[in-house]
C-alpha cells in the first residue's frame, strides 16, 4: 500500500445509501481512496480480517445489530482505527453517543457530498493517528514517572538506612574515644588529651551531617514532623552548650553565652530549635579565625511576642550580595578556610526550614570585616503570639491555603491527668507541620488545620479512627477517648478577622457550652454494633450523640435530651421504630424534630415517610448516607425556621 | 580488645541494670562507664536472650537498642510490658534509629527515655540517673 492512499472500508446495509457514497467516494477522484463495500457485520469482519484499511465508514442500522452496539462489535474485532459513522437524519443523540465511544466523526447521510466526506475522511485519519501519538507518549511519561517516583523512593529509603547503619559505630567511636580521654584507661599527657578531643570534635561533625541528611530528606519528602510544645529557651541553650564549647576550645575561640534573665518561655519542638542553634553555632565557629569571639544569646524578642536566640561573631562577615545566598543548599563560598572542615553546605537550608516549623523567622545581618549575627525566632507560650506567629507563617508561604478550620479535641472527663501529652502528640504527629495545636487545658486541645473544607469531614473521621487504633494498641494504661468538634471554618482572604476572634473565643472557653455548630443526635437501633459504627461516624463529623437501645428508650431520651437529629431503626423491641415515630410527631416537644428512618425492608419507606419522616435509608446502607440524610434534615430544619421567620 | 579485669562481680546489694544491643562495643562502653557506680550491668546480645535475662536478674533499669537480631526493641518491650512480673521496669530505648514514628509507638508502648545514638555520655548518664540513684564505688581506681 503506498503511503498517499487511503483504503476505506463503508459498511452499510442499504444498497442505495451505499451506492451514493460510493459514488461521492469515487468523484473526489484525485484524493485515492480505495473504497470497499461491506453489506453486513459478518462480511465486514470478514474483509477488516482479509485486508488492512485505514478507515471505516459506518452505518450504525445493520442486520445483525443496531445502534452503538454495532461500533463496539466493530471496536471489538479491531481496535487501532478510525471510524467515522453515518446515520440517518433523526439520529443525533446515536451520532453523540458514538463518539463518546470512540468513533472519530459522525455525517448525516443527506450531508455526504464529496467535500465532506473527503475532509472528514482525512481528518478522522489525522486526529487518529495523534491520538495514537499522544497515546504512546502519556505511557511513555506514565512509566517514566513511576520509574522516578520509585527511584526517588529508593533514594530516601537508603539516606535513611545509611544514616541510622552510621550511628553505631560512630557511637562506638565517640563512647571509646571519649572514654580514653577522660582518662578512665589510664592517665593521659597534655596533647594526646587535644588530639582525642579532635577525634570527638569530627566524630560530632560526623553525626551532626548524618542529622543533616536525615533531615533534609524528609523535609524533601515533607515526612519531617513536629511536635511544638512549652519549651524553655534556657534548657536549649543548656543541652548543646556542652558540644559547642568543645567545638570553639579546639579552634582556639572565645566562646561566651548570655541569656536575658526571666525569658518567657517558648512554643516549639525542642529538639528542632536546638538543630537549628547547633547549625549557627557550628557555623559562626567554623568560619571565625582562632583568637575571635563566638557569642551565644537569647532576648526578648522587639514585639514580645518571641524570644529571639542567635549566634554573633567576629569573623570575616558575608558580602551583602552573598547574604541571600546561604540559605540555598549545597551553597558555600570560596573562603581561606581549609576544605576538610567544609560539610554539605546543608546546615543553613535546614535552619530556615526547621525554623519556619517553629513558626519562627530567620535573620541574618553582616558587615564584611567586624562579623555576622544569625538569630531565628520562636514564638512566646501564650495564645496571642501563637496565631500571630502562625498566621505570618501561613500567609507568607508560596501557596496560601483557602480555608482555615478551628477544631476542638476533647479528651474524655475521667481520663488520667498525664494522658494529655499523648493526644497532643498524637494530634501533631496525625496532622501536618502546617496545621497548629494548642493545649487549653488538660481536657481540651484546640486544632488549627487548613486542610481543604471538602476534606476535614474525612480528616475528622480519620483522626477519630486513627485514634481509637493507637489507643488499643497502647499496652501500659488506657488511653481516654477523645471527641472532635468542629468549631468553624472560614475564608482565610476575606474572613480573617472573623477567624481570630473565634481562635480567641475558643481559647478562653473552658466548657462545651456556647458553641453554636454543635448538634446532638439520637441513634435508636437493637443492634449495639451497628449503633456504635453510626456514633463513631457522626462523632467524626463534630456531632454529639445519644443512643437507645429501643423504641421506649428512644421515645424517653427524644424528650429529656431534645437531640437535632433523631435516627430510628425499624425494628426494635419495646415499641417499634414506626409507632415511635408517630408518638415523636404527636409530641410537642419533638414534633418538629427531623427524623431518619433505616429499616431492611424497602416495604416501609412509604409508611415512615407518610407518618413524618424525613429521610427513609435502607439496610444495608453506607453510614455516610446516613450522614448526608442527617446533614440535610438539619438543612432543611434550618430553611424552614429561615422561611417562618420570614413570614 | 577487653581486659578481663572488666568482667563484673555481681554485688547482690547493687542496683541491676540489664543492657540489650547486638553491638557488644555499645554494651562494653556502658559497662565501662558505670564501673564506677554501684550498679551491677548484665550485658545481653539479642532481644530475646535481654528478655530472659530481665526474668533471671529482675533488674531495676533496663537499656536496649532498637535493630537486634532475634527480637527487636520493639518486641522486646512488648513482651516486658505485656507480663505483669517485668511491666513496671523503667526501659531506656538507645537506638541509632530517630525517625519519629518509632519514637512515638515505643514511648506509647510506655517506655520511660527514647534517646538516640550517639549522644554525650554524660546525657545517657543523666537520663539513668532519672530512675536509679548512682552511687560513687569507692573501691575504684
Amino acid at each position: 500500500m503506498r503511503e498517499d492512499t487511503i483504503n476505506v472500508l463503508l459498511i452499510d446495509d442499504d444498497l442505495a445509501d451505499a451506492t451514493l457514497t460510493l459514488s461521492a467516494l469515487k468523484k473526489y477522484d484525485y484524493s485515492k481512496i480505495f473504497p470497499q463495500h461491506a453489506v453486513n457485520l459478518t462480511d465486514a469482519i470478514c474483509c477488516l480480517r482479509s485486508t488492512s484499511f485505514d478507515l471505516i465508514l459506518l452505518d450504525l442500522g445493520l442486520p445483525e445489530c443496531v445502534g452503538i452496539e454495532t461500533l463496539s462489535r466493530i471496536r471489538r474485532e479491531i481496535k487501532d482505527i478510525p471510524i467515522i459513522v453515518l446515520t440517518g437524519l433523526s439520529d443525533e443523540k446515536t451520532a453523540l453517543e458514538s463518539l463518546e465511544k470512540g468513533a472519530q466523526d459522525y455525517l448525516c447521510k443527506n450531508d455526504v457530498t464529496s467535500q465532506t466526506l473527503s475532509r472528514s475522511i482525512r481528518y478522522a485519519i489525522q486526529r487518529h493517528n495523534l491520538l495514537g501519538e499522544l497515546r504512546t507518549a502519556n505511557g511513555l511519561l506514565t512509566k517514566k514517572n513511576q520509574r522516578l517516583a520509585k527511584l526517588y523512593e529508593t533514594a530516601q529509603q537508603f539516606v535513611d538506612n545509611v544514616s541510622h547503619e552510621f550511628r553505631t559505630p560512630l557511637t562506638v567511636i565517640r563512647e571509646y574515644t571519649s572514654i580514653i580521654r577522660d582518662g578512665l584507661s589510664g592517665p593521659l599527657t597534655e596533647s594526646q588529651t587535644s588530639q582525642l578531643d579532635s577525634i570527638l570534635n569530627r566524630t560530632d561533625d560526623l553525626s551532626l551531617m548524618v542529622d543533616d541528611m536525615l533531615d533534609i530528606s524528609k523535609l524533601e519528602a515533607g515526612l519531617l514532623s513536629v511536635w511544638r510544645r512549652e519549651c524553655s529557651v534556657k534548657e536549649i541553650i543548656t543541652n548543646v552548650q556542652h558540644l559547642l564549647r568543645r567545638k570553639a576550645r579546639i579552634k582556639g575561640i572565645d566562646f561566651t553565652i548570655s541569656v536575658e534573665p526571666e525569658l518567657p518561655n517558648v512554643f516549639c519542638d525542642e529538639e528542632k530549635a536546638r538543630r537549628v542553634l547547633i547549625n549557627l553555632a557550628v557555623n559562626a565557629i567554623k568560619f571565625t579565625p582562632a583568637g575571635e569571639n563566638v557569642e551565644m544569646w537569647a532576648r526578648l524578642g522587639e514585639s514580645c511576642s518571641c524570644v529571639e536566640v542567635g549566634v554573633t561573631d567576629t569573623g570575616p562577615g558575608i558580602h551583602e550580595e552573598n547574604l541571600n545566598l546561604i540559605f540555598e543548599r549545597f551553597k558555600q563560598f570560596d573562603t581561606n578556610i581549609h576544605s576538610s572542615t567544609k560539610g554539605f553546605g546543608l546546615g543553613m537550608n535546614i535552619a530556615q526550614e526547621l525554623t519556619r516549623l517553629n513558626l519562627g523567622e530567620m535573620n541574618v545581618q553582616s558587615i564584611v570585616g567586624q562579623g555576622s549575627t544569625f538569630s531565628f525566632t520562636v514564638p512566646k507560650i501564650d495564645p496571642q503570639s501563637l496565631i500571630e506567629q502562625y498566621l505570618n507563617q501561613i500567609l507568607r508561604s508560596n501557596d496560601i491555603p483557602h480555608h482555615i478550620s478551628l477544631l476542638l479535641a476533647n479528651v474524655e472527663s475521667n481520663a488520667k491527668s498525664n494522658a494529655h501529652p499523648v493526644v497532643d502528640e498524637f494530634l501533631q504527629q496525625f496532622l501536618r507541620s502546617r496545621d497548629l495545636v494548642y493545649q487549653i487545658d488538660t481536657k481540651q486541645l484546640l486544632l488549627v488545620t487548613v486542610c481543604p473544607k471538602n476534606e476535614l469531614k474525612e480528616l475528622l473521621y480519620r483522626i477519630t479512627n486513627d485514634w481509637s487504633n493507637f489507643s488499643k494498641n497502647y499496652p501500659s494504661e488506657t488511653l481516654p477517648d477523645i471527641t472532635l468538634q468542629m468549631i468553624g471554618s472560614w475564608d482565610l482572604q476575606t474572613q480573617k478577622a472573623d477567624f481570630v476572634s473565634a481562635y480567641y473565643d475558643s481559647v478562653s472557653i473552658n466548657d462545651h457550652h456556647g458553641i453554636t455548630d454543635f448538634r446532638k443526635v439520637l441513634v435508636a437501633d437493637d443492634d449495639p454494633e451497628l449503633v456504635q459504627a453510626l456514633m463513631l461516624r457522626l462523632g467524626a463529623s463534630g456531632y454529639e450523640t445519644i443512643s437507645a437501645s429501643d423504641g421506649k428508650i428512644a421515645l424517653e431520651k427524644a424528650v429529656s435530651e431534645k437531640p437535632d437529629v433523631i435516627i430510628l431503626d425499624i425494628r426494635m423491641p419495646n415499641l417499634n421504630g414506626l409507632e415511635a415515630l408517630q408518638e415523636l410527631k404527636k409530641n410537642d416537644i419533638t414534633k418538629n424534630t427531623p427524623v431518619v428512618m433505616l429499616s431492611a425492608s424497602i416495604r416501609d419507606q412509604q409508611k415512615t415517610l407518610d407518618h413524618g419522616a424525613s429521610f427513609f435509608i435502607s439496610k444495608p446502607y453506607d453510614s455516610k448516607d446516613v450522614l448526608s440524610a442527617v446533614e440535610a434534615s438539619l438543612n432543611t430544619q434550618t430553611t424552614n425556621c429561615k422561611t417562618l421567620q420570614m413570614i | 580488645m577487653h581486659d578481663l579485669n572488666l568482667v563484673p562481680t555481681v554485688e547482690n546489694t547493687f542496683p541491676n541494670i540489664v543492657c540489650i544491643d547486638d553491638d557488644l562495643d555499645v554494651s562494653w562502653a556502658i559497662e565501662l562507664r558505670l564501673k564506677e557506680f554501684k550498679v551491677n550491668v548484665f550485658r545481653t546480645y539479642y532481644g530475646v536472650q535481654g528478655f530472659w535475662e530481665t526474668m533471671r536478674v529482675k533488674p531495676q533499669l533496663i537499656i536496649t537498642d532498637n535493630r537486634m537480631p532475634q527480637g527487636n526493641g520493639d518486641y522486646v518491650v512488648e513482651c516486658l510490658k505485656r507480663n505483669p512480673d517485668t511491666q513496671n521496669i523503667p526501659i531506656i530505648v538507645y537506638s541509632g534509629q530517630s525517625d519519629t514514628s518509632l519514637k512515638q509507638r515505643m514511648l506509647g508502648l510506655g517506655v520511660n527515655k527514647f534517646i538516640t545514638k550517639p549522644v554525650e555520655f554524660t546525657e545517657l548518664q543523666g537520663e539513668i540517673e532519672t530512675i536509679i540513684e548512682l552511687q560513687p564505688r569507692l573501691d575504684f581506681f
